[in-house]
């Protein structure tokens, strides 16, 4: 038998030596570690950068919970702010009355005679944010509803353990005697309310003071726009069920309308009979197809 | 016999492991783009909704103007170069049902009209409508189907029926049978108010709606919308051609001999309602105010940011 023997190149034959080895091993090393790296630093900033948004959403939705609250509270709304606590953490007691469905939750109705945002001192050193609901008016009395053994009917606890929340508020018609970082921490004046709320607050875990603005819009009272629309709507029925309730029946001939059929001093159309109409012509009844134009 | 095998082999088994750590940095690298990116937009998306509210307020500052009229469209709707801007609308709040003049008026027979026209049978409706009626009333005298505090109580609830009109359409939700009105018609608050001055305001109110209150068909509703709405068919232009409840009758044909449908009805509703829609990038905010007044002395009835679906 004969074997042939072929000669190989010198480095397949020799293999790879000790040195080149350990390069090798060193720079794949060197090579994984930092994909390693590069993809554990993805997943944790990822993971960071989740944490952080769900924060910023907690808090952004926090804020819009305010701001919506302040924008529709009712013009008969009574706001009463005070502070519960001379040293820190300063804690505060917000409370609304006459808005019974301003704090609902998540769509479903709640109706509440009182709504209060308290803060809590914590084991921390900190301050949860509390809303509570009362079936009962707690702004009747100097004392508190715990020192009347009321108990609200529920709590949400919206923020927990905040470093800082503190209430200021700025009523429009002090603003030149009031200096922008001495607004007052009370407010208990129950037939006026503040013209703005700033809220000063610091996260849990955060080292930042957010501040936010809240405008509380100056409302009509909708007790004196009832009333008038009450008179009108009594007024309204009283015409449909009496005698003169045909178009034309009415004093003032083509005023078949009411005259009473708006509330005092807020439409151009004159009350009574006599002026029951806009209708320029001086007309009886209306005429079929006829279509005067009115001013808006 | 091949004698370069073992070789190639090596060389081939370099190439893949080269592949591999290409493969491996480059999802590593996407990575970091794509949250990088995502940063970016949630970033962006905050800024946005802050600018779309911005502008939306912007718009009910314009509409709220007494010189700006409903047809002034380049100033009530505004775009601008980052491809921000509002759409205002200035309407009338009396083109809805004022639920409270309804019920001051004891018309139950409109709230049944109502009501049946979203599918809701008789004798529902009725109960609704007295549970209504003993919610705003003073009185803890029930109406024949109605529910007052004895109801409420049983059901866990205290302090209801408030005993006076409705402050808000939400307090609408809490009465007995709301629920029943919800599932029937999710856009039941688009039909009610309970801020403009009395009946519904011919010139300004849906042909839908004004066939409830006067009891006639559509088409009728819709040729009287025709008429209000001038020559160019489109609601608040200048061509539009208001008209007075005894000739909105006398349109629709209306003999009302009692006088029940025309105290259902207004005109020139002097309570107005401006919408405005802020929007930046893809990011939309809706602010409504509700004004009094609007053109002399003005005072704010209402004002609230709605959700846009």
């Amino acid at each position: 038998m004969k074997v042939e023997f072929r000669q190989l190149p010198a480095r397949s034959a020799k293999g790879f030596s000790l040195f080149e080895l350990v390069i090798a091993i060193a720079i794949a090393g060197f090579v994984l570690t930092s994909i390693f790296k590069i993809a554990d630093g993805s997943v944790r900033a990822n993971s960071k950068m989740v944490d952080i948004q769900n924060e910023e959403i907690e808090r952004d939705a926090f804020f819009s919970f305010l701001r919506n609250h302040f924008d529709s509270l009712p013009g008969d709304a009574i706001f009463n702010l005070r502070n519960t606590s001379n040293s820190e953490p300063y804690t505060s007691e917000l409370t609304f009355q006459n808005t019974p469905v301003s704090f609902n939750w998540g769509g479903i109705p709640i109706a509440a005679q009182a709504t209060r945002l308290i803060t809590i001192p914590t084991v921390t050193d900190g301050l949860d944010v509390v809303l509570e609901y009362y079936d009962v008016q707690i702004l009747d009395s100097d004392e508190g509803p715990a020192e009347r053994g009321i108990d609200p009917i529920a709590t949400v606890t919206l923020l927990r353990d905040v470093r800082l929340f503190e209430w200021t508020v700025l009523d429009v018609r002090n603003y030149d005697n009031t200096e922008r970082d001495e607004w007052p921490y009370e407010w208990d004046a129950p037939n006026q309310r503040p013209s703005y709320v700033e809220l000063t607050i610091i996260f849990e875990n955060g080292d930042r003071r957010v501040k936010r603005l809240f405008w509380i819009p100056k409302k009509s009272n909708p007790r004196t726009n009832m009333s008038a629309l009450q008179n009108s709507a009594r007024s309204a029925r009283s015409n449909s069920g009496g005698a003169g309730g045909q178009p034309g029946s009415v004093p003032g001939g083509g005023g078949a309308r009411p005259g009473g059929d708006r509330p005092p001093g807020t439409g151009s159309r004159p009350a009574g009979g006599s002026g029951g109409t806009q209708r320029p012509s001086t007309g009886g009844g209306p005429t079929s197809g006829s279509t005067p134009r009115i001013s808006r | 016999m091949k004698v370069f095998k073992h070789h190639n082999l090596e060389r081939g088994a370099t190439l893949i492991a080269v592949f591999w750590i290409i493969a491996v940095m480059g999802l590593a690298l996407v990575a970091t783009v794509k949250i990088s990116r995502y940063q970016s937009e949630v970033a962006s998306s905050q800024i946005n909704g802050i600018e779309a509210r911005q502008y939306a307020e912007m718009g009910i500052n314009v509409a709220a103007n007494p010189s700006v009229e409903e047809w002034d469209t380049n100033l009530l709707s505004q775009s601008f170069e980052n491809g921000a801007g509002f759409n205002a609308q200035i309407l009338s709040e009396g083109g809805r049902f004022n639920i409270n003049f309804i019920l001051f008026s004891e018309d139950k027979a409109l709230i049944r009209l109502i009501f049946a026209e979203w599918g809701i049978d008789f004798d529902t409706a009725s109960e609704i409508a007295d549970a209504l009626i003993d919610w705003i009333d003073t009185d803890d005298d029930l109406e024949l189907n109605g529910a007052e505090r004895d109801f409420y109580e049983g059901q866990g609830l205290f302090e209801q029926p408030f005993n006076r009109p409705f402050y808000a359409l939400e307090e609408m939700r809490l009465v007995r049978g709301m629920p029943l009105v919800e599932a029937a018609n999710p856009n039941w608050r688009d039909w009610f108010t309970v801020w403009s001055s009395g009946g519904l305001d011919v010139n300004e109110a849906p042909a839908e709606y004004i066939a409830v209150a006067t009891e006639t068909n559509i088409e009728a509703a819709v040729s009287l919308v025709e008429i209000v709405d001038g020559a160019d068919g489109i609601r608040n232009t200048e061509d539009d051609q208001p008209i007075d409840v005894p000739s909105a009758l006398a349109n629709l044909g209306i003999d009302d001999q009692t006088g029940v449908i025309q105290a259902r009805l207004n005109a020139n509703d002097q309570v107005t309602r401006i919408e405005s829609v802020g929007y930046a990038g893809s990011v939309r905010r809706k602010l409504v105010l509700i004004i009094n007044n609007r053109s002399q002395n003005p005072t704010i009835l209402d004002r609230k940011e709605i959700a846009i679906q």
